[in-house]
């Protein structure tokens, strides 16, 4: 190789064509700066198209300055030998776009405050997401570049190409058959799966395209090249629309799990599929669109819109249904990734009768579909079965903490990563560069708020795929004040398993026809019947500039007392004790934020702040001094209160509420309950006979041996009015995981107030009215319970020692919704605390009552 | 003079039904200012192109300096000069730039020369090659085929469109710097190029009709006016040394290819009229060329 010839052939293009040279240097460069400070508005949306203009342009122009197909280019008499002719041509790209590209990042890397290692990296290695269909662009374009003589000619040809190639066969394009893997944003790619159709779309064409120079440099076979372009052009076609029609999904997944294999696949064998509703959620296609409660469960299922193919081709008589499915003893902490699902109908034989792929796509295992009328005609009147069949990857973290302060960090096996505020401060962006290698995932969340977490599309390719590319990753956690935000999550997600499975089904929607019958025109749901008559007064406090919190006044009189929830519930899960308590007491019960219909804000979710709107509350309804009842998490806003404000707190009555809860990923003992109760097979979901009305859920609940809760405290968590959402939490994670998050170790030596602890022992959830068979449940349910006893134990050692004048009451037998599994009985232990603590606050001893014990003594 | 610097042998071209080359047997030695003559469309540059490598015949044989044509590389375009008068240069380029590009290409480049070259031609290095008349186009093109003393010079059509003066200091520029050059030289403008070539060929329709040094082929071509004693027809056959035969009353004209002297001349004429009067002409490459072309002309219409 003559360097020589080929600088002085450089030289000369970079010199004959300087302006068109400088123009694409520049325009490479400024993109760098542009994306990376975001200078531009909209940029990200045209510069493709700019960009791959200029770069065809520049490519053209600089072959055809010595066009091989030309008959009078002064080079063809000239000494200069092909091969140094080639390389001259192919490093003038290199030289107008990838070089000034290239410095333009290691400078704006720098000036961003990446180390230099990070910014090298980050400049040298190719970056494939700005460019995802380079690839698929320059075999054609360096093949028209060597086939034409002029400019006009090459672009003309190359958008003819490009007509043909994508315009064209579009109307031929159908969404693929239910047993093929669609290419596209919904399958292959949303699934991380592209790479198995890009890849040999992307090697094939540059390999003809090496032929295609052999062919026009050393042999001078203008006509053969010409071919090769038009071949090439019907291989990418072929690649790229391909899987479209053809890719049987499962062939697909043995292809991935054969190329981008497992190191020690992960023992998955456990893992299994659940319908978390008996009948699944289905309608008319005619009302599913706007029919409001079935929209309701289509977006608590986490599902986009229909398609308009969906909604137009099968029509109004066809049923639109979601499965609502998810996955159980997944490893700790690990991930699903749905990879592909299918849907058939079967009606006593092998072979389905209908089979359905699904008509709008989620990140879970959730998915909603149609079944066209015609299919239901052949399903009508038939014994028939429904068989979900799923292909997931199982993704298993690698965490790690970064440190919001808008600086780089080397992440060791990651990469580099960065995350600051954004000048609005309503978002935490999240940068990480990755080369070489990456994970199958990057995300970042809120330290401990699962909820939060901001994720980058899925790659499954395997390394060897990589290791010339760098990944630049952006992601938005949104919400920060949520949590404490001086360090953030990052998450690599690791592939660790392929796991195949399917559920089967009775009938057509989840369970039998009896059971789930077909949705008709007119509505068929059962309507329920629910009804909230607790005697209570709702009323809503603003405790805060748009935070209103609900606030439940049972009346009364007397000292007063105000119950907290535990995290999930709401006011009405005092539905019951409070009216009891109102016989002598003034009773006011409230949810707090995140929660139930108090506001849901992004922010104010520490104990601090959540024991500050208690105090508001408390102002608002005029309880200058109140007993403060909390059941569980409340226990967190009853230690701090009782530590800061003693003097607005007559005593504080923890129900199963005196815990230590913070920092449970530091304590082993919680990390293995964790992982054990991830074994325990979930209550059933709840039947629609259950969900008619209160009388019918009550016996339902009694006969599943489940606490029963009071029936506002049902529609206001359980949805059980709501047709479609009936029997599911209404929980807001994010709030919910924040109030966790934020949690301290309590400092019980503060606490200067009584203070009354009653422990639920031995909660009967724990042992067994399930499957007594099962050896292995057993034991699990066994551990469980000595750890949780072990736990309690500590727990209750440390209220009795560490609380002055702390009573502690064990009730055993008692469920940890100890409010209604033992409503008497925490009944009188707070009739008798408070009794107590009035008149040793009044000294009077002797008075009336005063004297009398507790219907039950505290336990010491 | 003896050595073929350049030999075809029975090569032929064709684009799909037109057959641009056939046959064509040429053989340019060393030293020589050999003239590729012929009309337009006379399958001249496709010649050209297909000595160079541009172009590959589909079938025959071509040696260029001692190589097969389709093996020429580099090392053999360094001893070769080509100038086209279509020819692409790098128009964005000024002149010294194309020359410090060439300069690089070119282990034998003469800086002197180029200097000199430029200088003679007055060529203006700094302007751009796109704003350059067409005659210094073909000036610059000269110099950098002149530059590195190449031992073969290809000529397609040099002169072609340029004005007389431009067209002698070309001449006189060629002449003076490409005395050890053999040099292959395509043209219609037989004038200009009668001066300085040793020998010639003549193509038309894609065929040689002849090649030779020139002075032999002068030699041999005479216009030949007679006067016939009596009105007589032309013989038949036609000899077939006669071109252009025409009897008008009392006189006879024809061109003959076979001139040694008067003598012979005056046997071979009274061999078909009887006693005659004769007068003969020296003709000029241009006359030859244009009795060739139109005997041919004539024949092929026969």
């Amino acid at each position: 190789m003559n360097l020589r010839i080929v600088g002085a052939i450089l030289r000369k293009d970079l010199l004959g064509l300087y302006p068109l040279a400088l123009l694409t240097a520049l325009l490479f460069a400024a993109d760098v700066f542009i994306l990376r400070w975001e200078l531009v508005p909209l940029w990200a949306q045209f510069r493709p198209l700019l960009l791959v203009v200029t770069g065809a342009l520049a490519t053209l122009a600089v072959f055809q300055l010595d066009a091989p197909v030309s008959l009078v280019d002064d080079w063809l008499c000239r000494p200069v030998p092909r091969r140094e002719l080639v390389v001259a041509k192919l490093a003038f790209p290199f030289a107008v776009i990838y070089l000034p590209a290239a410095v333009a990042t290691l400078i704006a890397d720098l000036c961003l405050g990446a180390s230099l290692a990070e910014s090298l990296q980050d400049a040298v290695l190719l970056r494939d997401e700005y460019f995802p269909y380079a690839p698929l662009v320059i075999p054609l374009l360096l093949l028209t570049a060597i086939v034409t003589r002029t400019l006009v000619q090459g672009m003309g040809l190359l958008i003819a190409l490009f007509a043909c190639m994508f315009v064209i066969p579009t109307p031929f394009v159908h969404a693929p058959d239910p047993s093929t893997l669609a290419f596209g944003d919904e399958a292959l790619l949303g699934a991380g799966l592209g790479w198995l159709s890009l890849a040999p779309a992307k090697v094939v064409p540059l390999l003809l395209a090496a032929l295609g120079f052999w062919l026009v440099y050393a042999g001078r076979r203008i006509l053969l090249a010409r071919a090769l372009l038009v071949l090439t052009a019907g291989v990418m076609v072929f690649l790229f629309l391909l899987p479209m029609w053809l890719l049987p999904w499962q062939g697909v997944m043995a292809a991935q799990a054969r190329l981008n294999p497992v190191e020690a696949p992960a023992d998955v064998e456990p893992v299994y599929l659940r319908q978390t509703r008996t009948c699944f959620p289905a309608t008319r296609l005619a009302e599913a669109a706007r029919d409001p409660a079935f929209t309701a469960a289509r977006e608590a299922s986490g599902l986009r819109m229909w398609s308009n193919e969906d909604l137009s081709d099968t029509g109004p008589d066809s049923i639109a249904f979601i499965t609502p499915v998810e996955p159980r003893r997944v490893p700790v902490d690990w991930r699903v990734k749905l990879d592909y699902v299918r849907a058939d109908y079967f009606a006593g034989q092998a072979t389905p009768v209908v089979s359905l792929r699904p008509a709008a796509y989620a990140q879970g295992l959730s998915q909603a579909w149609v079944l066209p009328a015609s299919a239901l005609d052949k399903l009508r009147g038939r014994q028939t079965s429904l068989k979900l069949s799923y292909s997931f990857t199982l993704l298993a973290p690698r965490n790690y903490s970064l440190r919001v302060d808008g600086r780089h960090h080397a992440l060791p096996g990651l990469g580099y990563c960065s995350a600051g505020l954004n000048a609005s401060f309503d978002h935490i962006d999240v940068e990480c560069l990755s080369a070489f290698r990456r994970p199958a995932q990057l995300s970042a969340q809120l330290d401990d708020i699962a909820a939060s977490r901001a994720a980058a599309p899925p790659d499954l390719s395997p390394a060897w795929t990589q290791w010339l590319f760098s990944q630049r990753v952006k992601l938005a956690i949104h919400s920060p004040r949520l949590a404490q935000h001086d360090t953030v999550t990052v998450t690599a997600w690791d592939v660790a398993a392929y796991v195949d499975r399917s559920l089967t089904l009775p009938g057509l929607l989840g369970a039998d026809s009896a059971t789930c019958g077909l949705p008709t025109s007119d509505g068929n749901f059962l309507a329920s019947r629910w009804r909230d008559a607790a005697p209570h007064e709702p009323a809503s406090v603003k405790v805060e500039e748009g935070v209103q919190l609900e606030v439940l006044d049972f009346g009364g009189t007397g000292s007063p007392l105000l119950l907290l929830p535990g995290l999930g519930a709401t006011a009405h899960s005092y539905d019951e004790l409070a009216p009891l308590l109102a016989r002598h007491h003034r009773v006011v019960a409230m949810t707090r934020r995140g929660g139930g219909y108090s506001s849901k804000p992004d922010f104010g979710y520490d104990t601090p702040r959540l024991a500050q709107d208690v105090l508001a509350v408390m102002d608002a309804m005029e309880l200058r001094k109140a007993v403060l009842v909390g059941h569980s998490i409340a226990g967190e806003e009853l230690t701090w209160l009782g530590g800061h404000h003693p003097q607005r707190f007559d005593g504080l009555v923890y129900l199963d509420a005196a815990y230590d809860r913070s920092n449970p990923r530091a304590n082993p003992t919680l990390a293995r309950l964790r992982e054990l109760n991830n074994r325990v097979p979930p209550a059933p979901p709840v039947p629609p006979r259950a969900l008619l009305n209160y009388e019918s859920m009550t016996r339902w609940l009694e006969q599943s041996d489940r606490v029963r809760l009071p029936e506002g405290e049902l529609i206001a968590t359980w949805q059980v009015d709501k047709p479609f959402l009936g029997g599911t939490p209404s929980v807001d994670a994010r709030t919910q995981q924040a109030i966790q998050a934020a949690i301290q170790p309590p400092d019980y030596g503060a606490v200067k107030i009584p203070a009354l602890a009653i422990y639920a022992i031995d909660d009967p959830d724990l042992r067994s009215s399930r499957d007594v068979n099962d050896a292995e449940l057993m034991a699990t349910l066994a551990e469980i319970r000595r750890l949780r006893d072990e736990l309690q134990r500590q727990n209750i050692e440390r209220f009795r020692t560490e609380v002055r004048g702390g009573e502690v009451l064990e009730l055993q037998n008692a469920r940890h919704y100890i409010v209604q599994s033992n409503t008497q009985e925490v009944f009188a232990a707070i009739e008798a605390f408070v009794t107590r603590i009035s008149c040793a606050a009044t000294g009077t001893t002797g008075a009336a009552g005063c004297t009398s014990p507790p219907s039950r003594p505290p336990h010491h | 003079m003896s050595e073929t610097v350049l030999e075809t042998r029975g090569v032929a071209k064709r684009f799909g039904r037109f057959e641009a080359v056939e046959d064509l047997d040429l053989r340019v030695p060393e030293g020589s200012v050999f003239a590729l003559i012929g009309p337009n469309g006379a399958g001249k540059t496709t010649t050209l192109r297909l000595l160079m490598n541009i172009l590959r015949p589909d079938r025959g044989e071509i040696r260029v300096l001692g190589t097969a044509s389709q093996r020429l590389g580099p090392r053999d375009f360094e001893r070769i000069g080509y100038v086209s008068e279509s020819q692409k240069l790098p128009e964005g380029l000024t002149l010294a730039q194309y020359f410090d590009y060439l300069r690089i290409l070119y282990p034998a480049w003469d800086r002197e020369l180029e200097r000199a070259l430029c200088a003679q031609f007055e060529l203006p290095p700094a302007r751009r090659i796109r704003h350059l008349s067409h005659g210094m186009r073909m000036k610059a093109l000269l110099v950098a085929a002149l530059a590195y003393r190449p031992k073969l010079l290809v000529l397609d059509e040099p002169l072609s469109g340029l004005d007389t003066l431009v067209r002698d200091e070309v001449v006189n520029g060629l002449l003076q710097q490409a005395a050890d050059t053999t040099i292959l030289i395509s043209s219609h403008e037989l004038a200009e190029i009668e001066s300085f070539t040793t020998h010639v060929a003549f193509m038309q329709n894609g065929r040689l009709l002849l090649q030779e040094a020139i002075e032999s082929l002068q030699a041999r071509f005479r216009e030949v006016s007679v006067t016939l004693s009596a009105v007589r027809e032309l013989p038949q056959p036609r000899p077939a040394s006669w071109l252009l035969p025409e009897i008008e009353g009392h006189r006879l004209r024809f061109i003959t290819t076979d001139y040694a002297d008067e003598a012979a001349l005056f046997r071979q004429v009274a061999q078909h009229f009887g006693a005659v009067r004769l007068e003969s002409e020296p003709m000029s490459l241009r006359a030859i060329a244009n009795s060739l072309m139109q005997q041919r002309k004539r024949d092929l219409q026969r």
